[in-house]
């Protein structure tokens, strides 16, 4: 038996940003989160936020990201953010879709950050389709206690998204 | 009504009761149990390539692959390639692969491997003959014909390296097998390879 819980998942087909209430507890202290998604033809990142114990988005300046941006055809490239309204750069996308992976410490605790790991691969536009692909590591600086996530990308929409969340059981 | 203890899928902890019907039907519906399911596992040892032909792409939209402790008498680094036939063929173009490594020597380098329009997906981290390299990877919408194909890997460290990157076959169509094989051809004389569908 794996220690790997579903806990919930949502999709949708056309829209600027996708959430998931309820999907952090006492029970867990890691979280899995898979994306998938297909893309429009415009070049974007995807960014993540949470959604606090009240169930509104957290926009504080909290979110900060160190980033790879990692692709198959020019020199990798360090990104930086510090003090954003979300964690920018956890995946790029076009048409041809994305998949991301986020690991995800301890969300719900009101007495520590939530820390997050994230790799990503995904179709971006660059003279023709090319693979960029992302590993980052982020922290909140919130110490606010968060029971959901909000994807967004930077520009355009998000086609075709399916997020699911699971929970890495101590057993 | 017997008590079971903990209900393993359940969010919250609770303390589940649940009839022995119940706990069948829960078991026939896959809905009992962790949620990683083990869909194939095979011993490389004596083999040079292994396939895996039943995937179950059109149940899970994210599969994760454990290599563990892959070894043979050559130096070497693991490689996947997909096909679009069950495995009749396996295909060789149309690979972009990203792959960062670091060391951790004193004054070792960190860098970059970066293909665009290859023949495979190609895990690095070398091993050298008789020492065990193993993998980590995420493949995502195998089974969607109208997506890419998109991988995500880590490696152990091998040889104070550690490799990590992304990768994707730039092809939209239904992937229905994998074939696991090394760069060097060289025959396994240990490990092995388990695939998991991620239940969703």
């Amino acid at each position: 038996m794996s220690n790997l819980r579903f806990i919930d998942k949502t999709s949708a087909s056309s829209v600027s940003s996708i959430s998931l209430t309820d999907c952090f507890s006492a029970d867990f202290d890691v979280y899995k989160i898979h994306v998938v998604m297909d893309g429009t033809t415009t070049n974007k990142d995807i960014r993540l936020q949470y959604i606090n114990s009240s169930g509104a988005i957290d926009t504080t300046a909290n979110y900060s990201i160190g980033a790879m941006f990692m692709s198959s055809y020019t020199n990798f490239i360090e990104l930086r953010y510090n003090s954003q309204s979300s964690h920018l750069v956890t995946g790029y996308n076009y048409d041809g879709g994305t998949g991301i992976e986020y690991t995800i410490f301890n969300p719900y605790s009101s007495s520590l950050y939530t820390g997050l790991i994230s790799q990503s691969s995904g179709a971006y536009n660059s003279s023709g389709v090319k693979m960029v692909g992302t590993t980052a590591v982020g922290l909140h600086l919130g110490k606010t206690s968060m029971t959901g996530i909000n994807i967004i990308p930077s520009a355009s929409t998000l086609k075709d998204i399916e997020v699911k969340v699971y929970g890495i059981a101590v057993t | 009504m017997p008590y079971i203890g903990e209900q393993v899928n359940n969010v919250k902890a609770n303390k589940g009761l649940y009839t022995p019907n119940e706990i069948l039907q829960l078991e026939k519906d896959g809905n009992w149990g962790g949620s990683l399911e083990l869909i194939a596992e095979q011993n490389c040892s004596g083999n040079t390539t292994l396939e895996f032909t039943s995937i179950k792409e059109d149940i899970y939209d994210t599969h994760f692959i454990e290599f563990i402790g892959l070894e043979s008498g050559s130096n070497m680094y693991n490689e996947i390639r997909v096909s679009n036939d069950g495995g009749t063929s396996y295909e060789t173009s149309n690979y972009d692969r990203s792959v960062q490594y670091m060391s951790a020597n004193d004054g070792g380098t960190f860098g970059e491997n970066r293909f665009d329009g290859t023949d495979r997906f190609s895990l690095l981290a070398f091993s050298t003959a008789g020492s065990p390299l193993s993998n980590n990877v995420y493949l995502h919408n195998l089974g969607n014909p109208n997506l890419y194909t998109h991988l995500t890997s880590r490696s152990t460290p091998a040889l104070t390296w550690v490799y990590f990157g992304s990768q994707m076959y730039l092809v939209a169509e239904t992937i229905n097998a994998l074939q696991i094989l090394n760069n060097a051809s060289a025959t396994w004389t240990a490990g092995k390879v388990r695939l998991f569908g991620i239940k969703q």
